[in-house]
């Protein structure tokens, strides 16, 4: 590994003055994407900006619309054990308790994962499935961007040169959200996703008005189907429609074949969970 | 969800050491200090697995002496003979007899000795916790440490040298017919599974593993092989596959290729057998390769007993369950719930 | 922990059947154990490989000009360098500490680069430029028995066919009942110990050459190291360093020949530690085997003959692999009386990673076609796999595939036993065959 110059902002205005001196000075949090590559060479960064230090960076807070903020600097282990996020949105609890294991938690962040394009991960395909906004934030100003126009593809994403993410935000939900998060891996449980379903209903009183379903982890960027007043019927439709449409990438994992047919069958199973505790 | 519980056993038996006229040695030499205590240069690579301890186990039995007054000086060209190499689970089984060789010869010089000190017949003297007892009363006569001081004051050294030559012949060059080993570790395992008949995903459950230790010198460190070898037959059973595409590994970073977790590791229940064999120290021999063996095939027997398929490649992916499923169902085969 | 009634244990012994607590298990637990890649000896230089990448072809040129004038770089060695004979291996010498004159695995080691820090061996490592000519690659048991194929080394690509025959085979499938016959295929693994392959060597004011490694048998590298880099057996030192595991893989030189060939050029202390990328990609597998068996019995649940074919892929060098792939043919009955046996078995050069010793040693794939067999034999009769295998098991005086006598240490039906036990006492049962 080559030596690197590591920089210490103490404010995201100060980080983003020195990522805008170029290609070769990169943002690094917690690391755990950004050394491998490093290590590998695939990146060889002149200097770091270590995002760490930022005040206040990893601050998790419910608004008084109900909008729940994430700041970028947030780890995995904070959101998944946020108790405004597993009051209020526990399918992401649920879906960052899965991801990795308790050492990559405490260090990897929701910006860096975010940030990171990479699609073989948990909490961007539930992240799509509550609507999220990542916050932008550059030498030139920051910008909101819906989490689904920011995930472009593999290693892809909608950040401008010198840009990072800054925060996520889970819009209000209109009513009460449920259903929950199905993590399927092929090797052992520490493994990248081979899918990751996340299926919610969204209740009016007891009434579902909306069934969601999010594929991750199969596709280079998630999938998002949404039904508005959803029938018990409707729900297997939207699993195979799901699989339909769904464009796997064939990995190590699994073949194009088999990983649509576990969008199926995985997202039926979600479905009827999430039905089923709809119904309780 | 569609799942299928099974039960599968799976045995085998390995032939401890070397065979095909390859050389199955041990040896090890052993020095008492004036103050009692030992060391044994043993060129036994420790592994990790305990080799070490159960040499010093070995030497404090027969030396009657405390294991914690023995120090073992290991594997080292400069330093220790050669005692052929940790493998083919035969450390303890040929270096275990070295040792008790050497230990029992030491033994002699410090009777011998004590016996002249005492002026009483070596026959009525034995070792035991650090003195020279008298049989019968084990009434403390004189400390070991008293009588290496008057062998090492007499010039006549208080150390021992011992081996063992476990060699042996190689099978007939066309038949294959001959006494290919000195002798075989024994096991089976007993493994339950979970096959998710819907996505081909298998989950062990309980592993139950019965290996023959012969006789267990030190029942955790079986016990450790066992666990381990369960995992490691885990691990190849299901996860662990390391592949080439045209020669170039693809899976060479631990991202990509997968061993078994903490996560990912059911109770396994260690059942030591132990049928003593005479030509092992104590009647011990190797478990190293035969707790990892039966693993594999008793997952693959149990996914058989669960859905009723043989799956007959390795490792055993979802995705190959689950094709095996689909063939099986086309031809109309599969015992649909 | 198990019950422990044997009279040896309740009676005489002091210490034979104790927990003693293993002597380095505190400093371990503490993570205060030094390995190789904790050691730092003054003056030492850091060493890195240029491995292949490719599984065969001719090297035409390594041009190691634009690495050496990397600063801090003290040695870049290709081959030529070596003063020995250069090989080494457990069974025939066919591996090359540095590639000469052809590539024959993407594991093979092309150069060394020993420098002031390890970045700058990186560096002169990704500055050396080589020149191969492709030669078409053996990757398959096919292409390996194919005797128009290039040969990898002189002597074509089958390096050993062994035979077992014991009994008479017609005779064995005439008295057969059931006749159950498949094709097993099993993989290639990595031992994946938690210490990668790691060497330090230097040489001591009296010329001796020490090397501290993560080994399984100092001796048998002393052996092998001394005639590849031109040493007299007495000026080599072999010290096993504390070790992360080895599984079988550090049986095989790793780290020892290129760590003392760097010492030996550079006269300053030189150290190797691989990535575990580089552990993969390096030194020995377990072998992938291909077994085709055909196993009968009769109606009244006694084995009849095996007849079977074991290809096992021991890639570009031999390793142990011959040992390994003779000791499936003569395990692959299993632990069981089959009085007609014709088995047998296949050592196959490839341009794939070289194979070699593995924790199980070419019986962890047997097995996983026995005891298959097995199964399904008790099946076809109708009989439980647990009562089938007490049934044919080798007790003493019965005979094994090689015609050896069993004896007193015979415990595969006492193991057989333990987990029927175990299952009455849990009320674990089969699901098959179905009542």
């Amino acid at each position: 590994m080559r030596d690197f110059d590591l920089l210490e902002p103490k404010t995201i205005p100060e980080a983003c003055g020195m990522l805008a001196a170029g290609e070769d000075v990169r943002p690094v949090s917690g690391g755990t994407a950004l050394l491998i590559l490093v290590k590998q060479g695939l990146l060889r960064p002149r200097s770091l900006v270590n995002l760490k230090k930022l005040e206040g960076a990893n601050a998790i807070r419910r608004d008084a619309g109900g909008a729940v903020r994430i700041e970028a600097m947030a780890t995995i282990h904070e959101v998944e054990t946020s108790q405004v996020v597993r009051e209020h949105l526990p399918v992401l609890a649920e879906a960052c308790h899965q991801v990795a294991n308790i050492r990559i938690r405490h260090l990897a962040t929701i910006g860096g994962n975010l940030a990171h394009g990479d699609h073989q991960s948990d909490p961007p395909g539930v992240l799509v499935a509550l609507g999220a906004e990542v916050e932008l934030s550059g030498a030139g100003g920051t910008r909101a961007l819906k989490l689904a126009d920011f995930l472009l593809g593999t290693y892809e994403t909608a950040l401008e040169p010198g840009e990072m993410v800054t925060a996520v935000t889970v819009p209000p939900v209109e009513g009460r959200l449920v259903g929950g998060y199905l993590k399927f891996t092929t090797g052992s449980s520490e493994e990248r996703p081979c899918a990751g379903i996340t299926a919610l209903v969204r209740l009016d009183g007891d009434r579902p008005v909306e069934a969601r379903l999010a594929v991750g982890a199969v596709a280079s960027r998630p999938l998002l189907l949404c039904e508005a007043d959803p029938a018990e019927a409707a729900l297997e439709a939207m699993a195979d429609r799901a699989a339909e449409e769904i464009d796997p990438i064939p990995d190590l994992r699994g073949s194009a074949e088999y990983k649509r047919h576990l969008v199926r069958v995985l997202g039926r199973r979600a479905m009827a969970a999430a039905w089923a505790e709809a119904g309780s | 969800m569609a799942t299928r519980k099974g039960l599968g056993i799976g045995s085998m038996y390995y032939g401890i050491g070397y065979g095909f006229s390859r050389a199955d040695i041990g040896s090890a030499e052993i020095e008492m200090a004036e103050d009692g205590t030992t060391t044994v240069y043993s060129g036994a690579c420790d592994m990790g697995q305990g080799v070490m301890t159960v040499v010093t186990q070995v030497a404090a039995e027969e030396l009657g002496i405390e294991p914690d007054q023995i120090r073992v000086v290991a594997a080292d060209t400069g330093s220790t003979p050669d005692a052929g190499p940790t493998s083919g689970s035969r450390a303890t089984f040929v270096q275990g007899v070295a040792v008790q060789n050497a230990a029992q010869e030491l033994r002699g010089q410090i009777l011998d000795m004590a016996s002249r000190m005492l002026e009483c017949p070596k026959e009525n003297l034995h070792v035991r916790r650090g003195e020279v007892c008298e049989t019968g009363t084990d009434r403390p006569l004189v400390s070991v440490g008293k009588v290496a001081h008057q062998l090492h004051f007499h010039g006549r050294r208080a150390a021992a040298w011992g081996w063992h030559d476990n060699t042996t012949q190689d099978v007939d060059p066309e038949t294959s017919q001959g006494d290919a080993y000195a002798t075989y570790g024994w096991a089976t395992q007993l493994a339950e599974v979970e096959v998710d008949t819907e996505t081909g995903r298998i989950r062990l459950t309980k592993l139950v593993s019965a290996t023959d230790a012969g006789k267990a010198i030190n029942p955790v460190a079986v016990e450790g092989q066992i666990e381990g070898g369960a995992t490691m037959g885990l691990g190849y059973a299901l996860y662990e596959q390391h592949i080439l595409e045209n020669g170039v590994p693809r899976t060479a970073s631990l991202a990509f290729y997968l061993v078994p977790t903490s996560m990912d590791v059911p109770d396994i229940e260690c059942e030591i057998v132990e049928v003593p064999d005479p030509r092992g120290p104590f009647g011990a021999k190797g478990v190293a390769e035969p707790a990892t063996i039966p693993t594999t095939p008793a997952i693959l027997n149990a996914i058989y007993d669960a859905i009723g398929i043989r799956i007959t490649e390795t490792p055993i992916t979802p995705e190959r369950v689950f094709f095996a499923i689909q063939e099986a169902r086309a031809r109309g085969e599969f015992e649909e719930d | 922990m198990s019950e422990d009634t044997s009279p040896e244990t309740t009676g005489a012994y002091h210490w034979i059947g104790k927990n003693v607590t293993k002597p380095d298990a505190l400093e371990k637990a503490l993570g205060a154990t030094e390995y190789v890649g904790d050691m730092v000896v003054p003056g030492m230089l850091h060493a890195k490989i240029l491995w292949a990448g490719a599984p065969h072809g001719v090297i035409r040129n390594i041009d190691t000009k634009d690495a050496a004038r990397v600063p801090g770089v003290a040695a870049v060695l290709t081959a030529s360098d070596v003063p020995g004979t250069n090989r080494y291996g457990l069974a025939v010498p066919d591996q090359r500490a540095l590639a000469d004159d052809k590539v024959r695995s993407a594991g093979d080691a092309l150069a060394l680069v020993a420098a002031e820090d390890e970045e700058a061996a990186e560096e002169a490592v990704a500055k050396i430029k080589v020149d191969l000519e492709p030669l078409r690659p053996i990757l398959t048991y096919e292409d390996a028995l194919d005797p128009m194929a290039p040969a990898i080394h002189e002597g074509g690509n089958v390096f050993q066919h062994t035979t077992v025959r014991k009994g008479d085979l017609e005779k064995g499938i005439e008295e057969s009942d059931v006749i159950v016959e498949n094709a097993y295929h099993t993989h290639r693994m990595d031992h994946v110990p938690m210490e990668p392959e790691a060497g330090l060597a230097y040489v001591d004011p009296s010329g001796v050459l020490n090397i501290l490694v993560g080994t399984q048998y100092p001796y048998r590298d002393r052996r092998q190291i001394a005639p590849a880099l031109d040493l007299a057996m007495n000026k080599v030192r072999v010290i096993q360093a504390p070790i992360g595991g080895g599984f079988g893989r550090k049986d095989d030189i790793t780290a020892e020949i290129h760590v003392g060939l760097l010492a030996l050029k550079t006269r300053r202390p030189v150290r190797l530690v691989y990535t575990r990328e580089e552990s993969l990609i390096a030194n020995t597998k377990r072998h992938p085997m291909a077994m085709n068996f055909r196993t009968g019995a009769r109606k009244d649940g006694l084995l009849t003959f095996l007849d079977g074919d074991i290809y096992g892929d021991t890639g570009a060098g031999v390793s142990l692999g011959a040992y390994v792939i003779k000791k499936a043919g003569i395990h692959a009955t299993g632990p069981y009386d089959v009085p007609n046996i014709r088995v047998d078995t296949y050592t196959l050069y490839t341009n794939n990673l070289v194979s070699g010793a593995m924790r199980g040693f070419g019986v962890m794939q047997a097995a996983v076609a026995h005891e298959s067999q097995m199964d399904q034999l008790a099946h076809r009769l109708g009989m439980s796999p647990l009562e089938f295998r007490i049934k044919n098991c080798l007790k003493p005086g019965l005979a094994s595939s090689t015609g050896q006598l069993m004896n007193e240490g015979c415990g595969i039906e006492a193991t057989l036993q333990r987990i029927k036990d175990y299952m009455s006492a849990h009320d674990l049962r089969f699901n098959r065959p179905h009542a």
